[in-house]
């Protein structure tokens, strides 16, 4: 069921669709378009959230997996922080990453590295290509922000990569986040003055940039060239960001600047995640960006967990993933889905129209293995919550007998008005996911 | 858009399995040859690469230009660097993301691949912003409340030129006043200038590396580098951060163009104080140990590895590399081999040793020698309970001797090698990977080089004897020109060290770190001859970093057209 849905961003017609791609760096004018939206449609926002090494405890997949089928679902233990949007949940079963080859790649890299790509850069040298999340970004090019790429702390391995190439950075900074989402908003009316002349100073900054970053390109040629040129795009972006003052009303109420939390300190962890949830609801909410990536537990990640209960300070989420003491490990994976529940239950609780964000959304939850031990990649933890604007039937349970990830990815272009036949390898792609959209 | 010039490991890494990259051809890895004949379909070589002899004879090869480099600043050149500019110290770096690998597995960052995106660009100007503010809370601008033009203008003129590396042209000093008029018209002076510096901050010209030779002496296809590139590609390899007045001040009275001149330069930048610490830094780095101060072991196993003993694990190895390299002149196999070490009483408590005398002790007859003795290294390259002799031996075959293995099959991550039991030696626990003829070939290559190092625990206290029996770390290597028995890690670092090999790949990464790129083919030929340079001046490093700089491939680049 697809219910025609004007957006701000969406790519709804073919002729949009290839101006986007013609004009690949030049912004479209989609604040115009979403003027001439009809009163009560909102745009479909796609986020992301990935928690790498697994979510499901070595021989207790009971305590993940949900109960039910198309006409309804029940929660697992593990998923129980979700009851409040049950209904707004499909549950996954049965899909797997075929891009890693299986007799060669099996540390983590590789299932990290494709997860989201469907493509397997190391094994079959095919080009850069970038993950999901940013392929839509991309496509979409929207105003005033592209993207957001957001972790909970620094040094992650994530499974973004950007259209450039390469790994997308994400913002550990819950102040960075904000400044980066919302510039120099004031919440105060009465500041608003000053804040419009602190706009003004920063534009005189950007004209500047401008001029220098073309001046330098002409010395330049080839790959170097290239670089000013995306240099050049980032400084068009942060103008956007500039001029589009977001507007505090309806669904939009920007939560206040989170501050300089102390990143170092391990015991912040739940501090530094709550303000990351508050900034991409906000973010969402206030229409500043239609794609989050948001990587909430990375690879490699090795910060303890001293305010879980049980735990072992002086080990990681990847040690516990290795070791016998499934519990604890599964106590982990739940700190995490409380997270994610907790974003979830935000925009729910956003009214937007007749419903809430949460409704015009689609919010995924993944991982990149089953069991952590075990770096399997078959029947890949992975859940949605949020019907996309009435284009996904909730409280399901979806099965499928080894099913390509690479579908699932392409119904997510497809939701977000993307249209491909397929994505990542053509090899492992057969469309779109059936049943879902 | 593809700016991925750089990206392509996988385009690479076929031709290299085979071969001990740069240095010693005709390496073959067993079963590893298996996984290239299973390997990947439609890997390509690169066209561009595939004509030059990744070994050439540096007597008699041709010096290619080397393509440019245009890449941000790291976060540590970054934070210095702004440090440099502003006259302020303020922390920056863990404003910004993290850097790239310079390639895939490389211990040194370098951007060379990264595109500006929006996420680093606002870091950027968050990081600008509280560095401007700092500078002029300092009060650094001294041009008073009613400030004149000429004031202003004397105030940005010098920090330009540390921002840019090279005098700005008037266009660009003009481009800058513009700013700070926009926010004078109407904002204070104090205001206007820290808008003026943090546009600064963020401009190209400071954020990049960026070397455009000098177009006008363009000859067969080379640049060279004008003077003040020449200088700021030395002070950033050198000193990890751009010129200071004094080395800009040296550009502009011509003290650095001609080939003896630029070796005084670096040779003077390396006597400083900066110089040092930022080549200590280096090869801290290259050892992989600077993360050793947050390594976790087990502590039920392990209780006396505290905080305390791993700092005073890496100040070992910072200690010896600051007094081996710049006290001593120690040769790259003496770092392998010597007796000296410095440690201070926290450690001699872990080493089971006499706390030495003036900072410095001597090994004499015991297993230990040389960096592959310390600490920091071997409980870098051990488990969290117990030793892993694959990861010590990963380190010596592809760090030391330049040697390349495929990534390991899927059946390698689920290849049972037993827990610690109490009852038999880790030698014995691994020797399941030479009986198994899946692991046999590529652990071949590992597991026995690093058995040299089972006289040490996995923090690398000595042990005589493991669960009762004693310990056997003796072995065979066959790598090249390393060939030859070996009773314990002593003797493999004498074995080692032996032949050129180890001095030629280091040279090779050094090389690598100072053009800070992945190599590539036309880089081959200058490679080979930094390798023999290194080898000639007997391993002294700081030879290497001189030969390095005064070569063509650092002085120049290829023609670019625009």
């Amino acid at each position: 069921m697809t219910r025609s849905v004007a957006s701000r961003w969406r790519v709804g017609t073919r002729r949009s669709f290839l101006r986007g791609v013609g004009a690949a760096g030049l912004a479209l004018p989609f604040l115009r378009e979403r003027a001439a939206a009809a009163p009560g449609d909102y745009p479909v926002r796609l986020i992301v959230c990935s928690v790498l090494n697994g979510l499901v405890p070595a021989d207790r997949s009971d305590r993940w997996e949900c109960v039910g089928d198309e006409k309804g679902l029940t929660l697992s233990p593990m998923l129980q922080a979700l009851a409040p949007v049950r209904d707004k949940v499909v549950a996954f079963k049965g899909i797997d990453n075929k891009a890693p080859n299986p007799r060669r790649d099996n540390g983590h890299d590789p299932c990290l590295e494709t997860l989201l790509r469907g493509y397997n850069q190391v094994s079959q040298g095919a080009p850069s290509s970038p993950s999901v999340d940013q392929f839509i970004a991309s496509k979409l090019n929207a105003k005033p922000l592209g993207q957001l790429g957001v972790s909970v702390r620094g040094n992650v391995k994530s499974p973004f990569y950007s259209v450039q190439g390469g790994r997308l950075p994400v913002e550990a900074s819950p102040h960075n986040v904000f400044a980066r989402v919302f510039g120099d908003f004031v919440p105060d009316p009465g500041a608003e003055a000053q804040a419009a002349l602190r706009r003004r100073n920063k534009r005189s900054v950007l004209d500047y940039l401008r001029t220098q970053t073309s001046a330098l390109k002409g010395e330049l040629c080839g790959h170097e060239k290239e670089m000013l040129d995306a240099h050049l795009g980032t400084i068009e972006k942060a103008q956007s960001v500039l001029d589009d003052v977001p507007v505090q009303a309806g669904a939009c109420n920007p939560t206040s600047d989170p501050g300089n939390i102390d990143l170092g300190n391990q015991s912040m962890t739940p501090k530094i995640a709550d303000a990351q949830v508050a900034t991409i609801a906000a973010a969402v909410a206030c229409q500043r960006t239609p794609v989050v990536s948001f990587s909430m537990l990375g690879d490699y990640q090795m910060e303890k967990y001293p305010f879980v209960s049980g735990v072992d300070p002086s080990k990681d989420y990847h040690d516990y993933a290795h070791s016998g003491a499934v519990d604890i490990y599964q106590r982990l994976a739940e700190w995490w889905i409380g997270r994610f529940a907790n974003l979830v239950q935000t925009l729910d609780s956003i009214p937007e129209g007749d419903g809430t964000v949460l409704d015009h959304s689609l919010v995924v939850l993944i991982s990149d293995m089953r069991v952590g031990g075990a770096h399997d990649i078959n029947d890949i933890p992975l859940l949605t919550v949020g019907g996309a604007g009435g284009q996904i039937k909730t409280n399901r349970v979806l099965k499928y007998s080894s099913e390509s990830m690479n579908n699932f990815l392409v119904s997510l272009c497809h939701v977000m008005g993307v249209n491909v036949a397929t994505f990542g390898n053509p090899a492992i792609c057969s469309g779109p996911l059936s049943r879902f959209v | 858009m593809s700016v991925s010039k750089y990206g392509r490991s996988s385009a690479f890494r076929p031709r290299w399995w085979l071969r001990v990259s740069g240095v010693v051809p005709g390496l073959l890895l067993c079963a590893c040859v298996g996984a290239v004949d299973g390997g990947p379909a439609g890997t390509t070589v690169d066209p561009r690469d595939a004509h030059y002899d990744p070994n050439p004879d540096p007597a008699t090869c041709d010096v290619t230009a080397s393509t440019g480099a245009t890449r941000l600043l790291t976060r540590a050149e970054y934070e210095r660097s702004v440090g440099i500019v502003l006259g302020v110290t303020t922390p920056l770096a863990d404003l910004l993301p993290i850097d790239a690998e310079l390639k895939t597995g490389s211990p040194f960052a370098s951007n060379a691949n990264v595109a500006m995106d929006e996420t680093r660009l606002k870091a950027f100007e968050i990081a600008a912003s509280t560095a401007a503010t700092a500078a002029i809370n300092a009060g650094t601008f001294d041009c008073g409340t009613s400030a004149t033009r000429e004031c202003v203008e004397m105030f940005l003129r010098p920090r330009m030129r540390r921002a840019y590396r090279r005098p700005p042209s008037d266009a660009e000093v003009s481009d800058l006043l513009a700013v700070y008029d926009a926010v004078r018209a109407d904002g204070t002076a104090r205001d206007a200038a820290a808008f003026a510096l943090e546009a600064l901050l963020e401009s190209p010209q400071f954020l990049y590396h960026m070397e455009v030779g000098d177009r006008t002496a363009a000859k067969a296809g080379f640049v060279p580098l004008t003077d003040y590139e020449v200088a700021s590609r030395m002070a950033f390899f050198l000193t990890g951060a751009g010129p200071d007045d004094a080395l800009l001040d040296r550009v502009a009275a011509g003290g650095v163009h001609a080939t003896e001149d630029v070796a005084q330069v670096a040779r003077d930048l390396l006597g400083r104080e900066d110089g040092r610490a930022h080549a200590v830094d280096e090869l801290v780095r290259w050892l992989r140990v600077s993360g050793v101060v947050a390594l976790e072991k087990s502590a039920e196993k392990f209780p006396e590895f505290t905080e305390d003993v791993r700092r005073a694990a890496l100040e070992e190895t910072s200690v010896f590399f600051e007094r081996e390299v710049f006290e001593h002149g120690s040769s790259i196999r003496e770092w392998f081999t010597t007796e000296r070490a410095y440690f201070g009483e926290t450690l001699a408590s872990v080493y089971g040793a006499p706390v030495p005398v003036d900072g410095v002790s001597d090994w004499g007859d015991a297993p230990r020698s040389g960096l592959l003795g310390h600490a920091s290294w071997l409980a870098t390259f051990a488990g969290s309970e117990s030793n892993v002799p694959t990861k010590r031996g990963k380190f010596v075959l592809e760090d030391l001797l330049c040697g390349t293995l495929p990534p390991p099959p899927a059946v390698a991550m689920t290849m049972p090698v037993a827990p610690p039991d109490g009852e038999h030696t880790t030698r014995e626990r691994f020797e399941v990977h030479g009986e198994n003829g899946c692991t046999k070939g590529c652990h071949d290559s590992m597991d026995p080089i690093g058995y040299a190092f089972e006289h040490f625990n996995a923090i690398g206290a000595f042990q005589a004897t493991e669960n009762n029996k004693s310990i056997d770390a003796s072995g065979h290597i066959e790598l090249g020109d390393v060939q030859g028995d070996f009773t314990d890690a002593r003797d493999l670092g004498e074995l080692i060290t032996a032949g050129n090999t180890v001095p030629e790949c280091f040279a090779g990464r050094w090389f690598e770190l100072a053009l800070a790129r992945p190599l590539e083919g036309p880089d081959y030929c200058s490679r080979a001859k930094v390798q023999k340079m290194f080898v000639d001046a007997a391993g002294d490093f700081r030879e290497l970093l001189v030969g390095i700089i005064t070569s063509d491939a650092f002085r120049t680049r290829e023609v670019c057209a625009p």
